[in-house]
């Protein structure tokens, strides 16, 4: 008996208290991602976030429309939490997608963003980080489409598209920590564009953001960034456009399959990198009158092809190197190959870093032409 | 053949017949059922007595008439009597305790003049149900027969399926004013004495008026009775009881009812159907996953939503959210309440739907269907997930009818924990009840055993159904004495008792 | 009767036991991604150690721990020592207890009183105690297996998001930090086992040292396992900043959009192992008391000394900062006297002085 009544009071006592982390989905606002500005004159985050809201009506059918709001604060948890005056319920990070940020945060330091979601429990580290390239991160949200009312969700899918065009890189938040935590302390973010066109503004995302030590560096357009992620080895497809080929007046489009980069460092007494990819592509565009399909003009053509592209290679890997990031994490590598010499070197790595060479060899598969096996001839 | 509950003395029937009449007519006073009947033969007074309605007359009839049709001009005694009775049914007492209960439960009684035995003839008038398809378990394939209200009929039904000397019977009679037959019945060169003994002692510590049905020794005897887990199973059907027979389990069969008692009963039986083993092992053991399956959804599904809904949302994908949020939009009720709320809604639907008959049953799951599962989610008293979740719930507590009770208990408990401490409590709850589980035992064997075990051997039967050629040990606990039981050229290797 | 666990419950009981916090709370991380590496050296350092403890045990297998230590000293020095090892296990339980509440606090329920969960969590343990170690191996047989399947599970998951670079260069400190690492993991979880010198005479065979063998190398295994998990999926710098590394590692995994947010999976086998832990130590405790004490039966005392044990697990730490640097830097010192020098202690006074007096 007395443990029946042990047991009924500690029910009881439960009963009493409130329900601590109990709270009702319709209870609280889910925020589906979040743009920071700072302002320099107050010297304070501004913070506006993206609030999913539904609105129901007729039998079943629901509305899901986005709602903005702007708040202040002298940190990014304070601003968070400044939010409730306004939403009046608490807004629930947990669904978030994808953080924006503008140029003077970006320049000032990323690493309290990066600190408020690996930090907070609720905020999910697999968020996506956005540079926008506009006098305020929260300009991207007077973007229009009617493909995801919610931007923040759009912005995601243009990003998870990313392995079709590899034109800006699509990293998750954890991935950016952990390369600034790394010897290189440098990672790229993707940029996002706010563009008119017939009549409104319309995102659009292309190339990329660099950042040595949480901090912005400078920009790599779509082009260069492309041959990056095929250094990081992070292409997965994409377009690669050959104009006039072989100056056969022909224009010719590989798209890639798969890609995979290999690089060795070569440590003498001049750093040497030897980078090897490889690259399964078909010919999906032979736009003339010249026949690339034909064995001996493919052959052609893929000797063309690969030194073409290792040429293009090698002009980003120069900007890089101008930048003064590495951003391909070579560090990385000479740390793995010879740990003594990195131990020495570390510390005057970023000279170092500027003066090293590469040799690269493409190596270029082409198995299919597509669909067809032969071009389309002008009938005369 | 009875042993009455022991009392301090026992009567002894008289030599005097007078004395005798005397004696049972106070006894059966204004009892109209009870015959007397006395005869004058041959200088030999003799008694008749049986109950009305509860022998057959032409029994009756034919005994007087052989004992009329005694020429002898000597003195009958009861040993000439047994001698000339067209009976096979005779037995002689001096117990005047015995002979009236005799009486009570359809014997004719003869007592002579002179003698301080009676002669106790069996006469019953066997007015039982016919032998049908028990309407508990209904399958698809199998035999169609099952226990009937009658004691007898049912041990037929066990002795014609296994007709072995090893297979015992035995019998006692409990409840002061019943005085039920009850019969244990296990197969002695495969059960295990200790838990033989044990079912006898503590059907010897019985003492209770009257046993209507098996529901009532099952609870008298069972392990933990505060328990929502059975320790001790039912059935109603011959082939399932000498299944279990089979297996070194004890059977006890209740007259009066048609529900026999298998014991020592195990947490895994209550997934097992008669029907998994005469279909194909695939098949089976295809439906045995789908009711462990049903046992896991039905207690943890409406926790598990409220864990989700009202704590973990970072666990459910957005769309989920976004959409659970859209039907959860104006209902006014927590949802804790909502599911307090319909989960009893249902067992309430269920209770009703059971014990109404078929027409106006109907009815019921007409109400429910349409008030609760259409107009409240219209009228956003409930939101529509929830509706879902819990018909879910009851639909699987249906694969599982032996578990109902404790489902539902279970189910309440770790639905409470769970609304305070999101997935934290509901595997409070879960381990709540798993220290439950294990810690109990029927008849001193371990209720979860075979369950939790990995071992080819006692997996076999219990996840899944084995095929026969496989299931080649009985349950080690259950059947030591005689472990094998079906030979193929493999179970020639050493069997390893633990 | 005297309750008794077949060998194979008591070594599933041990792996439990031994993984247990491991699973979340990653011991040793001064080795970074070398901490592999720390948990070879450390299950080889266990290893002789156990030899040890399980030649006190072999004195006289069929007797308790505190029996054989009053054998050896007599009853009042006997008893003291083993009160020393009684607090220990004592000790152990509320730290692992105050884990377990911190770790849903942080993770999961963050404005849930901690103590709430703790007192949850100790009833429960109170009540499984009192069912019995039959009660405790049985449902480590069952849980172990589920569990190690769900938790190992992740590993296959998370391919994608491991990077085989995080794992070199190889020992690019030294070694120096492996050892530490490697004497960290020794401590916590290895040589925690000597609590089972309490638990293992139940056990139905003497097999002492082949349960302490194949627990120790099975759990071992898993630790690299999940070891290499965390720093192949987070990097050497990240796994050791987090708190709850295995927790954050699982968190990445994301197949296809599809197979994600499955970090419950290790939050819920934390809380069924750590549990497992808690009513190994209230266990060996209140056993340990109840002999000391001269009572034949412990389970009077499981109340008792698990409501203690709660109230101690209160006190003992103010916030999750202490409690890890407690673990981290404190620990392994602390636990050294009576995982190492306590047991030798007695096993080679038990040969010097007392081996031929009681083989008589």
């Amino acid at each position: 008996m007395s443990r029946i009544k042990i047991i009924f009071i500690l029910i009881i006592s439960l009963m009493f208290t409130s329900c601590w982390n109990y709270r009702e989905l319709d209870q609280i606002s889910t925020a589906a991602g979040v743009a920071f500005d700072f302002d320099e004159n107050k010297n304070k985050y501004i913070l506006t976030t993206e609030i999913v809201t539904i609105t129901n009506y007729g039998q079943g059918q629901s509305l899901i429309l986005p709602e903005y709001f702007n708040e202040e604060g002298d940190t990014i948890f304070d601003a968070v939490r400044n939010l409730v005056s306004k939403t009046g319920k608490k807004v629930f990070w947990s669904h978030a997608k994808v953080v924006f940020i503008n140029k003077k945060l970006a320049k000032k330091s990323i690493l309290p963003i990066l600190d408020w979601i690996e930090r907070d429990a609720e905020v999910r580290p697999d968020m996506k980080i956005v540079f926008v390239n506009s006098e305020r991160a929260r300009d991207i949200f007077n973007t229009t489409n009617n493909l995801q009312k919610i931007v923040s969700f759009h912005v995601y899918d243009i990003l998870e598209s990313s392995k079709n065009i590899s034109k800006y890189p699509n990293i998750n938040l954890w991935q950016i920590i952990n390369e600034i935590q790394s010897d290189s302390a440098a990672t790229i973010l993707p940029v996002a564009y706010i563009v008119k066109e017939n009549g409104r503004n319309i995102i659009k995302l292309s190339g990329c953001a660099l950042f040595k030590n949480e901090k912005l560096v400078g920009f790599l357009d779509d082009h260069h960034t492309k041959n990056l992620l095929f250094i990081k080895n992070l292409v997965k497809g994409g377009i690669i456009p050959i104009k006039n080929a072989l100056s056969t007046g022909t224009d010719i489009s590989f798209e890639i399959y798969s890609s995979k980069t290999k690089i060795t460092p070569i440590i003498d007494d001049k750093l040497k990198f030897n980078i090897d990819i490889s690259i399964d592509v078909s010919l999906a565009e032979n736009s003339g009158e010249f026949d690339f399909i034909k064995e001996e003009n493919l052959i052609k053509l893929k000797d063309f092809a690969e030194k073409y592209i290792a040429q293009d290679i090698e002009n980003t890997l120069t900007k890089i190197q101008d930048y003064d990031v590495d951003i391909v994490n070579f560090g990385k590598l000479v740390k793995i190959k010879n740990p003594s010499y990195w131990k020495k070197n570390k510390d005057n790595w970023d000279e170092l870093f500027k003066y090293v060479s590469y040799s690269i060899n493409v190596k270029l598969n082409i198995f299919g032409t597509a669909t067809t096996n032969k071009i389309i001839k002008v009938g005369k | 053949m009875f042993r009455f509950l022991k009392r301090e003395k026992s009567q002894k029937i008289s030599v005097d017949i007078v004395e005798n009449i005397k004696l049972l007519k106070t006894i059966f006073l204004n009892d109209e059922t009870i015959i007397f009947r006395t005869y004058q033969y041959n200088k030999n007074n003799f008694l008749l007595i049986y109950s009305d309605g509860m022998v057959k007359l032409d029994y009756i009839n034919n005994i007087l008439e052989s004992i009329l049709n005694i020429k002898s001009n000597e003195k009958i005694t009861i040993h000439s009597l047994i001698n000339s009775l067209p009976s096979a049914h005779i037995q002689i007492s001096e117990d005047f305790d015995e002979v009236i209960g005799s009486i009570l439960t359809g014997y004719a009684v003869i007592l002579i003049d002179g003698e301080d035995k009676a002669l106790l003839i069996k006469a019953k008038e066997s007015n039982a149900r016919n032998v049908e398809e028990p309407p508990s378990e209904s399958i698809i394939r199998g035999p169609r027969e099952g226990f009937t209200e009658s004691l007898l009929i049912n041990l037929s039904l066990i002795r014609r399926r296994i007709p072995h000397k090893d297979l015992k019977f035995l019998f006692k009679t409990i409840g002061r004013y019943t005085k039920t037959q009850i019969c244990i019945a296990y197969i002695n060169s495969i059960a295990s004495e200790k838990i033989v003994n044990e079912v006898i002692n503590r059907l010897d510590n019985i003492d209770i008026d009257g046993i209507m049905d098996s529901g009532y020794i099952s609870e008298l005897i069972c392990d933990h009775p505060f328990c929502p887990f059975q320790t001790i199973g039912s059935t109603e059907r011959p082939d399932v009881a000498c299944g279990k027979l089979l297996e070194g389990r004890i059977v006890i069969l209740v007259d009066g009812s048609p529900f026999v008692l298998t014991l020592p009963y195990l947490f895994i039986e209550s997934f097992q159907s008669c029907e998994d083993y005469y279909v194909n092992f695939i098949f089976a053991s295809f439906n045995r996953i789908l009711r462990l399956l049903g046992f896991i959804l039905t207690t943890f599904i409406p926790s598990l939503y409220i864990s989700l809904v009202n704590f973990h949302q970072e666990l459910l994908p957005t769309p989920l959210v976004l959409s659970i949020t859209a039907a959860r939009n104006g209902v006014p009720f927590p949802t804790v309440v909502e599911a307090f709320g319909m989960i009893f809604l249902f067992e309430i639907l269920r209770e009703a739907g059971t014990r109404l008959p078929k027409p106006i049953g109907q009815a019921v799951s007409i109400v429910g269907a349409l008030i609760i599962g259409d107009a409240a989610v219209t009228a956003r008293f409930v939101s529509a997930p929830m509706v879902i979740i819990t018909a879910l719930t009851g639909i699987t507590e249906f694969l599982i009818p032996q578990l109902t009770w404790a489902v539902i208990i279970y189910r309440f408990l770790i639905l409470f924990l769970s609304s305070f401490f999101g997935l934290y409590g509901m595997f409070f709850g879960i381990l709540i009840m798993f220290i439950r589980l294990l810690s109990l035992k029927s008849f001193g064997v371990p209720y979860t055993l075979h369950t939790i075990s990995l071992n080819p051997q006692d997996i076999k039967d219990t996840s899944i159904r084995g095929p026969w050629w496989a299931m080649k040990y009985r349950p080690i606990i259950l059947g030591a004495k005689n472990i094998i039981r079906s030979r193929s050229q493999k179970t020639k290797e050493k069997i390893e008792l633990e | 009767m005297k309750e008794t666990i077949s060998v194979r419950q008591s070594i599933f009981t041990m792996i439990m036991f031994i993984i247990g916090s491991s699973v979340i709370i990653t011991s040793g991380v001064d080795a970074k991604g070398d901490l592999w590496i720390a948990v070879i050296i450390a299950l080889i350092a266990a290893l002789a150690i156990t030899w040890v403890y399980s030649k006190i045990l072999s004195i006289k297998p069929d007797k308790d721990f505190v029996d054989i230590l009053e054998l050896i000293f007599g009853k009042f020095f006997g008893r003291l020592l083993a009160f020393l090892f009684v607090f220990f296990a004592f000790h152990l339980g509320s730290l692992v207890l105050r884990n377990f509440g911190e770790f849903i606090k942080t993770i999961g329920l963050p404005e849930t009183p901690n103590s709430i969960l703790m007192l949850l969590c100790i009833l429960l343990a109170i009540l499984s105690v009192k069912s019995g170690i039959e009660i405790i191996g049985r449902g480590c047989e069952l849980f172990l297996l589920i569990l190690l399947f769900l938790v190992l599970l992740t590993i296959p998951f998370s391919i994608p998001e491991m990077d085989i670079n995080n794992l070199r260069p190889m020992l690019y400190e030294g070694i120096l930090p492996v050892l530490k690492g490697a004497f960290a993991t020794f401590s916590f979880p290895f040589a925690e086992t000597i609590v089972f010198l309490f638990i293992l005479p139940s056990t139905n065979k003497s097999q002492y040292f082949k349960v302490y063998y194949t627990s120790l190398i099975f759990a071992a295994v898993v630790l690299i396992l999940l070891a290499l998990r965390n720093v192949l999926i987070l990097g050497p710098e990240t796994s050791i900043r987090n708190y709850f590394s295995s927790y954050t590692a699982v968190s990445r995994i994301n197949i296809a959009n599809f197979l994600q947010r499955i970090e419950s999976i290790i939050a819920i086998s934390f809380l069924i192992f750590t549990f497992a832990k808690i009513n190994i130590c209230l266990y060996a405790s209140s056993k340990g008391l109840s002999k000391i004490l001269g009572f034949d039966d412990y389970r009077f005392l499981v109340t008792p000394v698990g409501l203690l044990m709660f109230n101690f697990s209160i006190i003992v730490y103010e916030n999750i900062m202490q409690m890890v640097e407690w673990a981290t830097k404190i620990w392994p010192y602390y636990s050294l006297p009576f995982e190492v020098f306590l047991p030798l202690f007695i096993y080679f006074y038990f040969i010097t002085f007392k081996r031929k007096k009681l083989s008589n």
